[in-house]
């Protein structure tokens, strides 16, 4: 990605979701299911403190923090399967979300050639501003 | 006195002899990157040396292997400053394994996060057909998540001093993960996308395809974990090697988590 000034910098959003839709999709989905990123976290804590235990040289108490992990980790797969299962039975609300999806991309895509021809059309002004200079110099 | 004391050794630490397998294995990775290097550059003729350099490598590491295995083993060289310098060194490189983890998922969020025009402003892009998270990348995940499950009760076992559980714990959880390649291979095989269709494919491989080949490295090292406790080269309170695969893989086992939220959850 480029750190050029662009004509989307400025007021032409439907809303700041459409910058970047990624960003929204897995906020929706971490407040739709909170115990997914959660779980992540708890994982990621037990292989840490499993790591720490080892380094210290106690290794029972690593023993338990990889059962935590694994625990954790299967407490995870569970919630991720059972909120999809769930969400999964609202066709509509999946449907909606799929049109939502669409629409904003039809949108990202209308700005974007909106932008190109703004580009299109300074290049155009540019080569017709160089060949009167070039006449006037010319004619000199 | 001084007689005696050069005959003893008064420090803890392990002076290693002179070895020639550090600078053949820097040779030898450097030239496994050079030749990918060419690979990828579409050099002809030129898979030979990658295999080449990637038997060299394989072989100097394996015989570099051995003599630590010696040195702990046979020596005695292994005390408990040793074993603690050990663990460091391979939390270390499990830490170099996690970043290397996060250029990949941060790959995948560059692209799937703000989809660009060519991807028709959608993730997946616009004529992919993505792999969903059910089915088969589900058995994966429950795959690995017992084989996780084993690995710790074996480790519990050899612990408690169970030699009998403790190698039919690793044997199955060196057998889960090889059913997990197998599915993954399935999947490759059977995936309407590939490595060069554009960057979903791209990402993708790069993601599950690292993942997959460290479960094999995983697998290898289990392997040899296996082979040491049953021939009593391992035992309940000197197992560094053991200790260090079953972090490691563990750690291989929660990448695979994040990869299947992100890559198939998140991401399809």
């Amino acid at each position: 990605m480029s750190d050029l000034p662009s004509s989307f910098d400025n007021g032409n959003s439907i809303d700041e979701n459409e910058k970047s839709p990624g960003y929204y999709k897995i906020l929706e989905r971490c407040k739709e299911q909170p115990l997914v990123p959660l779980g992540c976290l708890a994982t990621c804590g037990a292989l840490i403190l499993s790591a720490r235990a080892l380094r210290v040289g106690n290794k029972r108490q690593a023993n338990r923090m990889f059962f935590a992990r694994v625990a954790f980790q299967g407490l995870t797969v569970a919630a991720l399967i059972g909120g999809a299962m769930y969400y999964g039975q609202d066709p509509k609300q999946k449907l909606e979300q799929k049109e939502r999806e669409k629409m904003l991309a039809r949108h990202r895509e209308k700005l974007w050639i909106e932008e190109l021809e703004r580009r299109d059309l300074e290049v155009q002004e540019r080569r017709k501003r160089a060949a009167a200079f070039r006449q006037q110099e010319e004619e000199k | 006195m001084n007689l005696t004391l050069k005959k003893f050794q008064v420090h803890p630490f392990h002076l290693v002899a002179p070895s020639p397998w550090p600078i053949l294995v820097s040779f030898s990775v450097m030239s496994i990157m050079l030749t990918l290097v060419f690979n990828m550059h579409g050099f002809m003729h030129n898979n030979y040396w990658v295999v080449f350099s990637a038997i060299v490598a394989i072989m100097t590491m394996a015989l570099w292997f051995r003599d630590i295995i010696s040195e702990a083993t046979y020596l005695g060289d292994h005390t408990l400053a040793v074993r603690k310098g050990l663990n460091i060194g391979f939390i270390l490189f499990v830490v170099s394994e996690l970043f290397f983890f996060i250029a990949i998922f941060w790959a995948f969020f560059h692209s799937a996060m703000a989809p660009t025009i060519e991807l028709g402003g959608v993730w997946p892009p616009v004529g992919i057909e993505a792999i969903g998270p059910s089915e088969l990348p589900l058995l994966n995940t429950i795959l690995l998540l017992c084989s996780g499950a084993t690995l710790t009760w074996s480790h519990h076992a050899l612990l408690g001093g169970n030699r009998f559980n403790t190698l039919l714990g690793l044997i199955l959880t060196i057998a889960l993960a090889v059913t997990f390649m197998i599915c993954q291979y399935m999947e490759y095989s059977n995936a309407p996308f590939t490595i060069s269709d554009g960057i979903f494919g791209s990402v993708f491989y790069f993601g599950t395809g690292f993942h997959g080949l460290h479960i094999i490295i995983g697998i290898i090292m289990l392997g040899v974990s296996l082979w040491r406790i049953y021939t009593y080269q391992l035992t309940n309170n000197h197992h560094v090697g053991y200790e260090t695969s079953i972090l490691y893989y563990h750690f291989v086992d929660v990448v695979w988590l994040f990869l299947y939220i992100v890559f198939y959850w998140w991401g399809t």
